[in-house]
Parts: structure tokens; C-alpha cells; sequence
């Protein structure tokens, strides 16, 4: 890669200065509190934090599903903290893929329905059966989320949010409900998938093992970040030196 | 107590479910107390009018004068009342003043205005000399006010104020009208000197009489009428109940009584069928409360008690709302029927009776459903009702691997993943269909009355003329007829039989079935036919109305004619039945008005006059369906409303997450309501069959107290207009659909699945 591409990759995502509060008075919290973050196309960001401590509202700002109080975000050079309702929707709709812990898939669609309901509103989908089969599903096309594991519905919800080829995957407690095993399926699946199609994913957890996956790790306390750890001192504290 | 307060948390919840519930009985309750009050008013006011003026039980026309002897003679042998009542028709410029001579035992006066004021009390009044009394409308038409001058005839006479004949009362000029023409018409009361002064002053004014009678003894009717034709032969004989002018108003007591109360059932139905669903709903909502509850050691009775209180809330709110609603609504649904007949003073006769039925209906109906919903409910065993509360809703899985898209699919499944929701949406819907096009399905078989069979009513002909007795010879411009009117066993309305000529080309002389009539056979038209359940080859028995004697003929085959009920046969056997000879005639039909002496014609019918008087009678017909329409509307917009309501509720984390997806707004409201949308055509389609056997159902019924069957016609120009009509409704209420699905919250779908 030159160095000119290289610039405008590393600005993929910007965050300045947040703060969010939730209430008023007294019962406020300080959810977020003046965080900024970096991360560089194609990395794997993981925000490591005990549970309250403002993860998920970090990843919501993101995603455009809450406003900041005061603070910039932007995403591919665009401002999203100043985006109207209708934008933000098309910013989610054309660049973002999120999964939950709560699987969310629509019960009265089988699995491959579901994935086309997001195929359905986007411009150039990958294949949904290949998709599906990359993630172990093709069995399980016709069945609904009733009848799958909790694993095989991560995995479908995964499913829906990569057919649309989204730059950015934002993950919330992912493997929360999971069992190890299924746990380490569906984590292969999402390295797998940052390789090929160079996604920029932002893993939230409170689950160290994770952090084994980040190119960047963030560690986030009572809605500071309180260590930021890039993938080169990574590697090194993983050599052991 | 703690259990009631909840009930009460739960109307915030369940806001659409109460609004509906609550506005439905409420419409029921107002239009039940606004029809039988009105109902009420009417028939109290009408029979106080022709019982204190001794309204006539019949009127009838000789062609000789009843000698003193005779009247006294039948007075006394049949026990009844007779006077003759005379009148001239005095035309003044393009109206006409029907002077009468006041009368002293039947059919009297009520001056009900005076310069002293108005009263309110129907007592019979007397007129004084030189002094005339008029109708109030016509008055207030003309600028005639009390005290003004008018001359009539040659003679100047003062009006002494307002007043009605209770033979009058529907005050029409023509007994082929059914509106009075209260501009150009009126009656007008005077003495026996001042109508004698008014007559002599202008020798163009003829003196017209018949007789008017009151019965008081039913039986000796028929005995009376045989007396009579033997002594005098009548030429005409009408009792009341087919004289319009009296009969009109007592039968729209019994049309308000019959419709309205079959509109409010089918309201009440409806919403016990959605209290009964809901409860169901919020019950299912709770079990795990009252699996708790219960195995607290409440009683079912309790429980049971606690659930009945849901359903109360609506419907004693909708209840007293609507009792409150009706008592302005009878006064304007009174002022709008009183409207059709003179100008008097009446009073709305509310009547407590009435107002506490109509509030405790409702009330009873709901508190029945729902004891018996939550009964059924509540008898699982504690531990089945906590267990409940965690399940996941069932998906019904069928069309898996169709090919469909994924919306069609979705709608498919959220449809017959809650049947009842499904079946509540389908019943509210097509009600509220049926009532917005019960209105238009009315105006266009009415329509079709006036612009296809009533043109084609009299055939060829453009003028009908009715003599007062039998002639011979020849009309020039005319064709002769026997028309002579039969009563039929057990029914109220007679018809008429009608002798032509072999030669008669004015008639229309085509069956049903395209065959041309045979001259000799009987034949009669549908409007007779539907009204007396005739059909071709049945034998048909009727009276000789003035004789009394019986006859039955064959009838060979049926005439398309709704609008009058006649048998036609040849003038031979029309002699034969009436008792004529067969080169008499009493009736005309021509294409041009004929010549012959004024002082001969009964009556004169002609086509224009008859388009006339029923264009008016669609006209007053207009505010019923008004407000049917905008019942239908609005039941629309609140059944689509709570509907949609249910599935954006259910669908919550869907619709959540399609936001997160990345759904539009728009794009969201047609997934999700696209059962709604689904469901809006089906419904619109299944009630018009629906309402064309209710429409058939109304107008038999009204023909069974009016005479006049109106085939029920359907244009397909309204049917389109009143879908865009719920159409429009549909889309008022996917606003506030669409409200409700953007206040769902992102959030909820990043919330853990419990
Ligand atoms: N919608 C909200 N309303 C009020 N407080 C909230 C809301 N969402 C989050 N919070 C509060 O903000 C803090 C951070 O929450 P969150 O970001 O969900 O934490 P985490 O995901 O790290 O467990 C918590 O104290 C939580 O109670
Ligand atoms: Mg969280």
C-alpha cells in the first residue's frame, strides 16, 4: 500500500470528544465522558469494560442509534453527529452491519429470509447462500430462529449483517449468550470475514479472551477510556517482551 | 382497592382498544335514543293530532250527493262518524290555496298560531268570519304573516293565523306526491259563510265534496262499504292507511324503530366482539400476575370481578356519553323528520325509559361477554398461568421455501400467527365497509328508480288521466283504460287492476321473459309481485274494494315494473271483475294532455310531476346516509387503528430492529402493516355482497310499510368511489399507524430476550 491511501484509511473512523449523560440531576449518569478514538480501515477494534460502564453507548453513537451530547463523530469522512433521522438511517443502511447479543432475527422468517430482508435494500449484496455457507448455516436455510442454537442464530444474524458487504461491523457482547465453543465458531467467522473483505469491526466485551483478536484494544471504565492499546504493542506484550 | 386501580392503569396501555370500544356504544347509544325518541316524538305527536282532531279512517267520493237521512241512517247502523268535507282549489299565480269549509266532526281544525301566540295544545278551534288560516310554511313562503290581506276568489280575507288539518298533515297537493310542496301549496280553513262568500264571488271556482269517516266499530267496516255501494256507488274509497297524507308519518315511526335498532345491534355485536378479543388479550398479557394472584389466594370470583371492570370502563363512558349525545341529536333528528310535513309546534317527548335501556345495554352486553371470556380464562391452575407469561409467541411456518418475497411471506405468517386478531380485524372492517356502503347502495337503486323505471314506469305515455266515474265512447289523443283499485287479504297496500284495449300501444306489453303479453291473460308487474310473493302460474285472490266480493285469477306472467303495482288484463275481463261493461273506461293514457271537462278529471299523473316528487324524496333520505357515513368512516379509522396498534405492538423488536437495519420509515409501515393492507380489499370485496342482502333486506322491509319495492342496484362507479372513500379512511389511519411505529425506540432490540 502507498502512503497516500494509507492516510485516508487511518482517518476511517474518528471519534472526538464525546460525552453522553443519561437523566437529569441528581439520578444522572455520565455514560460517556470525553472520549476520543481512532480506529484505521479494515482493524479490529475491541472495547474491553466491566458491565455500565458505557460500551454499548459508545457502539450506539456509532451506529447512529442515539445523538451525542457533544463531541464529533465521523465515519469515511462524513460528520454522522450532524446528520439528520433520514441520513442517519441511509449511513446505517449503506455502510453498517450490527450484531447483538440478543440475536434479534424476525421469528416469522426462516433463516434465509432473514438475511434477505437486509439483501432486500442493498445496492450490491454478496450471495446469501454463500454467505450462509461460509458461516455453517446451509443446512438451516428453511428453519426459523426458533428451531436454531443460540450459536446458529448469532451466526445468522451475522449473516444479515455482512450480505450487504458493510465497511463497518459493530458487535455488542456478540458471544455473551454463547457457549465457548460456539463462541470460538462464530469469532473464526468474523476473522475470517475482516481478512477477506478487510471490514473494520468494533467488538464490544467484557470477555478478556477476546481481546486475543484486536488489532487495536480499549479498555473503557465509568465512561472513560482508560488504556488504548494499538496491534504493534499488542503483538509485542503477546511476544512477551 | 389495588385491583381496580390497575383496570384503570390499563385504559393509558390500551388506549385504541378503549377510544373504540368507548365510541362505538357511544354511536349505538346516540343513534338508539336519537331514533326512538324521534320515534317517539312522532308517533306521540301524530296520534295526539289525529286522535284530538278525529283524524278520518277513510274518505270516499260519490257521485251523488249523500241525502241527510242516509248519513244519520249509516251513522246509527255501523256506528261511525260521516261528514262531507268540501273544498275549491284556488289558484293564485303558480300556487294553489285548497280553500276548505271547516268542519265540525271530522278532520277538525287546530289553529295552533294566532297574533296571541302559539300553543302548544292540540285542541279543535273554530274560525271566525272574514278570517282565514293558512299554513305556516306557505305563510313564511309567501310572506303571508297574521293580520296580511289575501283574496280569495273575489273576496278579501284576513289571516287570522297558522293552523293544520289532521287529514293534512302531510300536507300534499296530489296524492302521487310524497313530499308537499310547501312553497306552492297550502290549505286554507274558513267558515261556512266565508267559504259560500268566496265561492259565490267567482263563478270559475267549483265546489268540490267527498266524505270522511270515522269508524268505532272495526267490524261493521265491510258491512258499511257494501251498504254503501249498493246505495250510492263510490267512485273512489281510500281509508288512511293508504292516504299518504296521513299514513306517511306513522310509517316512519316504524321505519326509525326498525333501522336504527338493527344499526345499534350490529354496533353493540361489533363491540362485544371486541371487548370479548381484547380481555382475552390483556388477560393472556397478565397470566403470569394472575397465576401469582391466584395462588396468593385470590378467588376466581374476585379475579373474574376485577376483569369485568375492563369492559365496564367503555362501555359506561361510551354509554353515558352517548345518552348525553343523544338528547341534542333526537332534537335535530326530530326537526329533520318534521321538516317533510307543515311547520306546527311538538315537543321532543324524551323518555326516561328509553334513555336508561339504551344506557344499560351496552353495559349489560359487555359485562356478559366479558364474564364469560374471563371465566373460561381464569380456570387454568395457577402454575399453567405463570408458566404462560414466557412464552414465545407461536409462528406459524407456513410458505416456508416459497419463493415469494420476504414481505408477503412475513404478512402471510403475522396473519395466521394470531387467527382472532386476524378474524376481529376482518369482522370490523367489513362492518365498517358495509355501513359506508349501505348509504350509497340506497342512493343507487333510488337513482336507478328515478332514471330507469320510473321512465319507463307509464310506458309510452306521458299523461295519465283519472276520471271520476265511468264514460263510453272515444278520447281523440287518448287511449281508454279501466283502472280500478283492488285490496288484497291481509295485506295493507292495494293495487290496481288494469283493463286495455287489444289495441292499446301506450302500455308496455312485454314480460319479464321478453314474450310479448297475451290479450285475455293476467299480468302483473314485479313491484306487485315482490310486494305480494306472486310468481307466474300462482293463483292471486283479491277484494273489490267498494263491493267487498272476492275474485281469483291465474297470473300468466310478470311485468318488469317496480315502481307500481298493477295487474293488467284485457278491458273485457277488467269489466267482468270491476262490474262494468266492457266499453266503459275511467282512465286515459295519452302522449299529450286530452280534453275533457275539469269538473270530470279525479286526478291528473304525469311523468314529470312523478320524477318530481320522488327527486324530493331522495333529497331528505341524504342526512340518514350522511351519517352513516361518517359512522362507517370513523369505525374504519378506529378499527384500522387498534388493529394496527395490536400488530406494531407485537411486532416491536422487529421493527426496532428493521431500524437498525436501516429501513425508512415508509419501508417499515409496509412491511409491518402490510397484513392491514392485505386485509382492506378482502374486506371491502366480502361486504358488498354483504350489504346488497342487507340493502334487499332494508328495502323489502320498507316496502312492507311504504308499498314501493326498490330493486336494489349497485353502480360500479360507487362502488370504486366508496373504496377510495374507506380508502381515504385507511390512509387517516396509517398516519396515526405510522405515528406509532416511529415511536418505537431503537433501543428495544439491543435490549436481552428474556
Ligand atoms: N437509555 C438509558 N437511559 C438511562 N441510562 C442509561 C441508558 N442507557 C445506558 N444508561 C446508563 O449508562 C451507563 C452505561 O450503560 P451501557 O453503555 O449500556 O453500559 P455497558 O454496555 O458497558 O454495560 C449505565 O450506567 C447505564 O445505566
Ligand atoms: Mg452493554
Amino acid at each position: 500500500m502507498n502512503g497516500r491511501n494509507e492516510t485516508i484509511i487511518m482517518e476511517h473512523i474518528s471519534i472526538k470528544n464525546i460525552c453522553k449523560k443519561y437523566g437529569q440531576g441528581e439520578s444522572s449518569v455520565k455514560a460517556l465522558d470525553n472520549v476520543s478514538l481512532e480506529i484505521a480501515k479494515g482493524e479490529v477494534c475491541v472495547i474491553l469494560g466491566p458491565s455500565g460502564s458505557g460500551k454499548s453507548t459508545l457502539l450506539n453513537m456509532i451506529g447512529g442509534l442515539d445523538r451525542v451530547d457533544s463531541g464529533t463523530i465521523t465515519v469515511d469522512g462524513m460528520e454522522i453527529t450532524s446528520l439528520n433521522k433520514k441520513q442517519l438511517t441511509d449511513y446505517r443502511r449503506e455502510k453498517l452491519g450490527m450484531v447483538f447479543q440478543a440475536y434479534n432475527l424476525i421469528p416469522e422468517l426462516n433463516v434465509i429470509e432473514n438475511v434477505r430482508v437486509v439483501k432486500d435494500i442493498t445496492k450490491e449484496p454478496l450471495d446469501e447462500k454463500e454467505l450462509l455457507h461460509v458461516l455453517g448455516l446451509e443446512k438451516h436455510m428453511m428453519h426459523f430462529p426458533s428451531e436454531l442454537s443460540g450459536g446458529q442464530q448469532q451466526r445468522c444474524s451475522i449473516a444479515r449483517a455482512l450480505v450487504k458487504n458493510p465497511a463497518l461491523l459493530l458487535c455488542d457482547e456478540l458471544t455473551g449468550a454463547l457457549d465457548s465453543a460456539s463462541a470460538r465458531d462464530v469469532l473464526r467467522v468474523l476473522q475470517t470475514i475482516n481478512e477477506q473483505y478487510h471490514t473494520t469491526i468494533i467488538m464490544i466485551t467484557h470477555d478478556e479472551r477476546i481481546a486475543g483478536m484486536a488489532d487495536v484494544l480499549v479498555r473503557i471504565m465509568d465512561g472513560r477510556i482508560v488504556e488504548c492499546i494499538s496491534k504493534e504493542k499488542l503483538k509485542v506484550e503477546e511476544l512477551g517482551i | 382497592m389495588t385491583l381496580g386501580r390497575k383496570a384503570f392503569r390499563s385504559v393509558r396501555k390500551n388506549l385504541s382498544f378503549y377510544v373504540v370500544t368507548c365510541f362505538l356504544t357511544m354511536v349505538a347509544v346516540t343513534m338508539l335514543i336519537g331514533a326512538l325518541t324521534t320515534a317517539e316524538t312522532i308517533g306521540d305527536n301524530c296520534e295526539e293530532i289525529y286522535g284530538n282532531l278525529n283524524v278520518e279512517d277513510a274518505q270516499f267520493v260519490t257521485e251523488g250527493i249523500i241525502t241527510e237521512e242516509d248519513l244519520l241512517r249509516y251513522e246509527t247502523d255501523f256506528d261511525l262518524v260521516l261528514e262531507r268535507q268540501n273544498y275549491t282549489d284556488i289558484i293564485i299565480g303558480d300556487n294553489t290555496v285548497r280553500l276548505f269549509k271547516e268542519s265540525s266532526e271530522v278532520n277538525l281544525s287546530w289553529i295552533f298560531e294566532t297574533e296571541d301566540g302559539e300553543s302548544e295544545d292540540v285542541v279543535p278551534s273554530s274560525v271566525s268570519d272574514g278570517y282565514v288560516y293558512i299554513c305556516k310554511k306557505f305563510g313564511s313562503f309567501n310572506n303571508l304573516s297574521i293580520g296580511n290581506d289575501i283574496i280569495l276568489g273575489n273576496e278579501t280575507l284576513t289571516v287570522g293565523g297558522y293552523a293544520l288539518r289532521p287529514d293534512y298533515l302531510n300536507t300534499l297537493k296530489d296524492l302521487t306526491e310524497t313530499i308537499g310542496d310547501y312553497s306552492g301549496f297550502t290549505i286554507a280553513l274558513v267558515n261556512d259563510d266565508t267559504y259560500e262568500a268566496v265561492l259565490n264571488s267567482d263563478p270559475s271556482l267549483t265546489d268540490n265534496a267527498y266524505y270522511s269517516v270515522v269508524f268505532h266499530d272495526g267490524n261493521k267496516i265491510n258491512t258499511f262499504r257494501k251498504a254503501l255501494y249498493a246505495d250510492y256507488r263510490p267512485i273512489e274509497y281510500f281509508s288512511s292507511d293508504m292516504n299518504s297524507r296521513i299514513s306517511m308519518l306513522r310509517g316512519e315511526v316504524v321505519m326509525l324503530k326498525k333501522e336504527f335498532s338493527s344499526y345499534s345491534m350490529i354496533l353493540f355485536v361489533l363491540v362485544m366482539i371486541i371487548v370479548a378479543f381484547m380481555l382475552s388479550r390483556i388477560i393472556d398479557g397478565e397470566s403470569v400476575n394472575l397465576g401469582t394472584l391466584k395462588a396468593l389466594g385470590y378467588k376466581e370470583s374476585e379475579l373474574n370481578r376485577h376483569y369485568v371492570i375492563y369492559a365496564m370502563i367503555p362501555s359506561v363512558t361510551g354509554s353515558f356519553f352517548g345518552v348525553l349525545a343523544g338528547i341534542p341529536f333526537s332534537r335535530a333528528f326530530c326537526a329533520y323528520f318534521f321538516n317533510d310535513v307543515d311547520s306546527f309546534p311538538y315537543s321532543v317527548r324524551y323518555s326516561v325509559v328509553i334513555m336508561v335501556i339504551a344506557f344499560i345495554l351496552p353495559v349489560v352486553f359487555n359485562i356478559a361477554v366479558s364474564a364469560v371470556v374471563t371465566s373460561v380464562l381464569l380456570r387454568r391452575d395457577a402454575a399453567m398461568l405463570m408458566k404462560k407469561g414466557k412464552t414465545v409467541r407461536k409462528v406459524r411456518k407456513l410458505l416456508n421455501g416459497s419463493k415469494l418475497r420476504f414481505k408477503t411471506v412475513y404478512m402471510f405468517r403475522v396473519l395466521a400467527g394470531n387467527p382472532v386478531r386476524t378474524m376481529v380485524f376482518i369482522i370490523g372492517m367489513t362492518v365498517a365497509s358495509m355501513i359506508i356502503l349501505l348509504g350509497g347502495m340506497c342512493q343507487d337503486s333510488q337513482r336507478n328508480v328515478l332514471e330507469n323505471v320510473l321512465p319507463d314506469m307509464m310506458g309510452e305515455a306521458k299523461y295519465e288521466t283519472g276520471l271520476k266515474s265511468f264514460h263510453t265512447g272515444t278520447v281523440e289523443n287518448g287511449q281508454t283504460l279501466i283502472d280500478v283499485t283492488f285490496e288484497v287479504p291481509n295485506k295493507k297496500v292495494a293495487f290496481n287492476l288494469i283493463g286495455y284495449d287489444e289495441d292499446n300501444t301506450l302500455l308496455k306489453r312485454e314480460s319479464l321473459s321478453g314474450k310479448p303479453l297475451t290479450y285475455g291473460g293476467y299480468y302483473m308487474t314485479s313491484g306487485a309481485a315482490n310486494y305480494y310473493g306472486i310468481g307466474a302460474g300462482d293463483d292471486f285472490t283479491f277484494v273489490h274494494r267498494i263491493t267487498g266480493e272476492e275474485r281469483t285469477v291465474t297470473i300468466d306472467d310478470i311485468i318488469d315494473n317496480d315502481a307500481l303495482r298493477l295487474v293488467l288484463t284485457s278491458k273485457e275481463n277488467a269489466a267482468y271483475l270491476v262490474g262494468v261493461s266492457p266499453d266503459e273506461y275511467n282512465n286515459i293514457l295519452s302522449e299529450v294532455p286530452v280534453d275533457v271537462p275539469s269538473e270530470e278529471i279525479l286526478k291528473i299523473a304525469d311523468f314529470d310531476s312523478y320524477q318530481d316528487s320522488f327527486e324530493q324524496l331522495l333529497a331528505t333520505t341524504k342526512v340518514v346516509y350522511a351519517i352513516l357515513l361518517t359512522v362507517g368512516i370513523i369505525v374504519c379509522i378506529l378499527m384500522v387503528n387498534l388493529l394496527s396498534g395490536m400488530i406494531i405492538d407485537e411486532n416491536r423488536r422487529n421493527v426496532s430492529m428493521l431500524k437498525v437495519l436501516g429501513y425508512h420509515g415508509s419501508e417499515i409501515s409496509r412491511i409491518i402493516l402490510r397484513p392491514n393492507h392485505f386485509l382492506l380489499p378482502c374486506c371491502y370485496i366480502l361486504a358488498i355482497p354483504l350489504t346488497i342482502y342487507m340493502t334487499r333486506l332494508m328495502m323489502i322491509g320498507s316496502a312492507e310499510s311504504s308499498g314501493v319495492y326498490i330493486d336494489v342496484v349497485v353502480k360500479p362507479v360507487t362502488l370504486v368511489l366508496y373504496f377510495l372513500i374507506v380508502l381515504s379512511a385507511y390512509v387517516v389511519s396509517l398516519f396515526f399507524g405510522n405515528r406509532k411505529l416511529d415511536r418505537v425506540d431503537m433501543a428495544d432490540s439491543l435490549k436481552q430476550e428474556d
